[in-house]
């Protein structure tokens, strides 16, 4: 399935460059270089990047040059886009995988808290709060974020990266802000999901058999509720993942941050179609990869997808 | 004697967006110990909702438990909150239930074996693995073949007669006092309800558990309650013993429920079934006199003058709410 | 036999008031949940109250959005321009004002072409299964796993700048959902016993469709879009703030953002009432989603 829905992918983002209008020598060209160059020495870069196959065969060359790691060359940089995107990849992921654990933590005890509260002031003023958070804008959040503990309070630098493995307590307080900025959707978005699923849950049949039974409320959250209503909050984590990279590419150019976020951005102002290209690629294989591990984890939680 | 359990004018309504539920509106009844008890009732006539709220099960809002008393062993349940200490030591331990649903019933997540042995855990403290013995006896007890092997199955792999004997299981495991079984057969087809009556009939004979057997069904009750309980829009309508209830009926409800049930031996050109016409009530906003009122065959005036009548006794244990006296019964 | 049976009599006793009667108080319930809660109502108003100023943008905003007054750039607020003006002089609460309608054009018009195009996508699946089925489903994954940001990042850059441009990248980003439902609801219906006692009574297939798919598939549709225009108008907001898609001088909140936070020391309003008003759109179709859900979704029925 995973392959299959890979597969899918790359066939799309190969066709997006493929169906641009024009001639697919304007990857590799700009416009003046092909007015001046003659047919003859068109045709023959056209039989030098592989352009006279078919689209299949295209394809095939195209993928061939993916698994040795050859994204083509980047026309702004000068430079092999495998080697660009190798070298901003680990601060994205840091950013994005720091963001991943802390949303999950934060978004599922919260939600379990506001459902057992039901009703209570806690349950009120947190979902009131995630209602908010999802519907805050990241980017302006980072800036409002700028605005008041970095240039009102001064606690904070205003952006920049700097590795944890160079300086830790540095890198740490670079990373504080977008990490929050990146953490803050889903955080609200799993609060309000695993709420209702809660909520759910604890109207179903077999909850009233566990209280039946004499069980204390604990012990019927821990064991007989959390599981069941995890089920659904575990089929958006592959969303999760996407909507955490989406930010990135929003959240590094507010921090100034050098990730492939930024880089994205930077490649679509440039025109640089292979460098976004190559970026939309990996991050889409990421979210395909984080759909196989919720898959796998998925029967782990619910037997009746084990058995089938 | 004391009965073992004895409920006494029970109120339980349902705030709803479109008024106010009386689902269970000044009920009595009482169980004694080692007793089959019946409860008879069409469905949403508020019987379920009566059991529930013995063991406060009731979901909170929109119900709630507005009056009565619950009295077992000398104390009244009401006094004492739903997630109090008192209650989880009463349910399962001493007062335990089997619901209508064998297939949402049990948790899917959760081996039959954890849901099994949770109770003895915590009401008996036994260790997991006596409990694991233990529960492997129960199972063998309740007719699940290979017993030992299926505590580590789900629910999804059972079918739903073999839930219900879970269930059942699950709900003697720690010798309680009274077992209420809200509507158990219904769910499942004619041959297992049969079978499923049967067991529990035996598993309460010896476990020495008192049955209360909630059902729409009078030919469950009929075969296996000592007494019964009829119930009709949040009231009981009339009570009394199997005998009382099957031989001479005296509520008007009852005596439609009886026309409307095959007996055996008899044609169809003898006696034909005759259906109760008319639909139940509907729980909102209640007019103050008989529910069945609108369907009933002898309806007079007092009926429609006077307020729902009392239950009063009519010789020995039976007891009716009518104003009507009726002789020439069908 | 059947004459003496007594659910039978009692059922066929009475089959108007099982149809009619409960459609009628239906209503009844889908209003008074809807209404019985603050959120979703508030959630209206802001929508009615964003979609007037909207289209009352030119009579209610003090100047025009792209009216430049270089001699007073940046002013604070003042009775004259109750937000302050920008780097070149405009008048922020007019381009507050006028920006509405760029959120609101976007978001309703790639909801609008997203699910046309993933209904559609969605039906064919579900009616054809087999290989068509897995083509499109395959498709809709893929597309699930582009960040939908990145993806119009992608279109963006291949057809370059333009409100269209925006409305087709997104469109594409926001397809899966409204196939995937569509085609749910189809598959769960086809399923059903009355679907296929309708089919047995020889009801033809498009009245099948008509009668039994879109009362089923219409409720979750309607929620499904209402929150999605939420998440368009953020994703476009997004776009903006990078300066893609729909280009300077067409006022955007997303770009005013970007505009402003180049002045966040001096002048925090200019970057913060754009995202106020981004906040309270967003708010308020998730609002009013959550309440059309609550009021469509028969499992709360009479609990409420």
């Amino acid at each position: 399935m995973g392959v299959i829905v890979i597969f899918v992918v790359t066939v799309m983002v190969f066709l997006f460059i493929r169906l641009l209008p024009g001639d697919p020598l304007t990857i590799y060209l700009n416009k003046t270089d092909i007015q001046q160059l003659t047919d003859e020495q068109l045709q023959e870069l056209r039989v030098k990047f592989g352009l006279e196959k078919t689209l299949p065969m295209q394809y095939i060359d195209w993928m061939g040059g993916l698994f040795t790691g050859d994204f083509g060359q980047s026309i702004y940089y000068d430079i092999d886009v495998g080697i660009l995107v190798r070298e901003r990849m680990p601060v994205t992921l840091y950013l994005g995988g720091l963001a991943f654990i802390i949303s999950g933590a934060l978004g599922i005890s919260f939600g379990v808290i506001c459902a057992l509260k039901r009703g209570t002031w806690i349950d009120t003023v947190v979902t009131l709060l995630a209602n908010i958070g999802v519907t805050m804008p990241s980017f302006w959040v980072g800036i409002i974020l700028i605005y008041l503990i970095s240039v009102k309070a001064g606690w904070l630098p205003v952006g920049g990266y700097i590795s944890p493995f160079e300086n830790l307590w540095e890198s740490t307080r670079r990373v504080i802000m977008p990490v929050t900025c990146l953490s803050l959707f889903s955080i609200a978005s799993l609060t309000r999901l695993t709420r209702s699923s809660m909520l759910e849950v604890i109207q179903q049949d077999y909850i009233r058999t566990a209280w039946s039974k004499g069980l204390k409320e604990r012990l019927i959250v821990t064991r007989h509720t959390i599981k069941n209503a995890l089920i659904p909050v575990v089929t958006v984590i592959g969303v999760q993942v996407a909507f955490i990279f989406g930010g990135s590419v929003l959240i590094e150019s507010v921090f100034n941050i050098n990730g492939i976020g930024r880089l994205a951005t930077q490649a679509v102002q440039n025109q640089d179609y292979l460098v976004v290209q190559a970026i939309t690629l990996i991050m889409a294989i990421m979210v395909v990869i984080s759909n196989l591990v919720v898959d796998i984890s998925y029967g782990w939680l619910d037997p009746r997808i084990r058995y089938d | 004697m004391t009965p073992l359990l004895s409920v006494e004018n029970l109120k339980t309504y349902f705030h709803t967006y479109r008024g106010l539920v009386k689902a269970v509106d000044g009920v009595s009844f009482s169980i004694n110990e080692k007793e089959i008890v019946g409860l008879v009732g069409e469905s949403g006539c508020g019987k379920s909702v009566s059991m529930l709220s013995v063991l406060q099960l009731i979901s909170s809002p929109p119900g709630e438990i507005v009056g009565g008393r619950v009295m077992f062993e000398d104390q009244d349940l009401l006094q004492y909150k739903s997630k109090s200490e008192v209650m989880n030591s009463i349910r399962g331990a001493k007062i335990a239930m089997i619901f209508q649903e064998p297939m949402t019933s049990l948790n899917p997540v959760l081996t039959i074996g954890r849901q099994l042995t949770e109770s003895m855990e915590i009401h008996l403290n036994m260790t997991p693995r006596s409990a694991a013995e233990r529960g492997i006896e129960l199972l063998r007890l309740v007719g699940i073949p290979d017993a030992k092997n299926r505590l580590a199955a789900y629910p999804h792999q059972f079918s739903g007669g073999m839930r219900q004997r879970v269930m059942i299981a699950i709900a003697l495991s720690c010798n309680p006092k009274i077992l209420i079984a809200d509507e158990p057969t219904t769910a499942v087809d004619v041959t297992t309800q049969a079978q499923l009556l049967e067991l529990m009939q035996d598993m309460v004979d010896r476990f020495k558990t008192a049955l209360m057997i909630v059902t729409h069904n009078l030919g469950v009750v009929a075969r296996y309650a000592e007494r019964i309980y009829v119930m009709y829009a949040g009231h009981i309508v009339e009570s009394g013993l199997a005998d009382d209830i099957f031989l001479d009926p005296r509520h008007p409800y009852t005596i439609g429920l009886l026309n409307c049930v095959p007996k055996l031996g008899e044609t169809r050109q003898e006696k034909k079934l005759v259906p109760i016409k008319g639909l139940p009530p509907n729980l909102i906003n209640m007019p103050a006199n008989c529910a069945f009122l609108p369907r009933c065959d002898y309806v007079c005036d007092t009926c429609r003058q006077k307020p729902w009548p009392s239950l009063e006794p009519v010789g020995g244990q039976h007891y009716v709410a009518c104003y009507r006296e009726i002789k020439d019964k069908p | 036999m059947p004459e003496n049976a007594p659910d039978d009599t009692q059922m066929a006793d009475n089959p108007q008031r099982a149809e009619t009667a409960p459609r009628y108080s239906e209503m009844r319930r889908m209003v008074s949940v809807f209404v019985g809660r603050p959120l979703p109502v508030i959630g209206l108003v802001i929508i009615v109250g964003l979609i007037l100023i909207a289209i009352f943008a030119p009579l209610l905003a003090p100047y025009p959005p792209n009216l430049m007054d270089i001699p007073n750039k940046l002013q604070p607020s003042s009775s004259q321009h109750l937000l302050g003006t920008d780097s070149l002089g405009r008048d922020t609460l007019s381009r507050i004002i006028y920006g509405s309608r760029t959120s609101l054009i976007i978001g309703f018009s790639v909801m609008s072409i997203s699910s046309v195009v993933g209904i559609l996508l969605g039906l064919m699946a579900a009616y054809f299964g087999g290989a068509i089925y897995h083509i499109i489903m395959r498709f809709m994954d893929a597309l699930m796993a582009f960040p939908m940001l990145l993806l119009a990042l992608l279109v963006a850059s291949l057809l370059g700048n333009g409100t269209l441009n925006v409305i087709i990248a997104l469109g594409i980003g926001m397809l899966s959902a409204p196939c995937r439902l569509m085609c749910g609801v189809v598959m769960s219906v086809k399923q059903n016993d009355y679907v296929l006692s309708a089919q047995a009574m020889g009801m033809s297939n498009s009245r099948i469709m008509f009668q039994e798919i879109l009362p089923n598939a219409f409720p979750p549709l309607l929620v499904m879009i209402t929150i999605g225009i939420g998440a368009v108008i953020l994703a476009e907001a997004g776009l903006s703030f990078l300066g893609i898609g729909i280009t300077p001088p067409t006022a955007t909140w997303g770009g005013m953002v970007n505009d402003g936070y180049k002045f966040i020391i001096s002048h925090a309003v200019l970057a913060i009432s754009p995202g106020v008003a981004i906040m309270l759109i967003v708010f308020g179709f998730n609002m009013l989603g959550d309440g059309l859900r609550d009021a469509l979704d028969p499992k709360l029925r009479g609990v409420i």
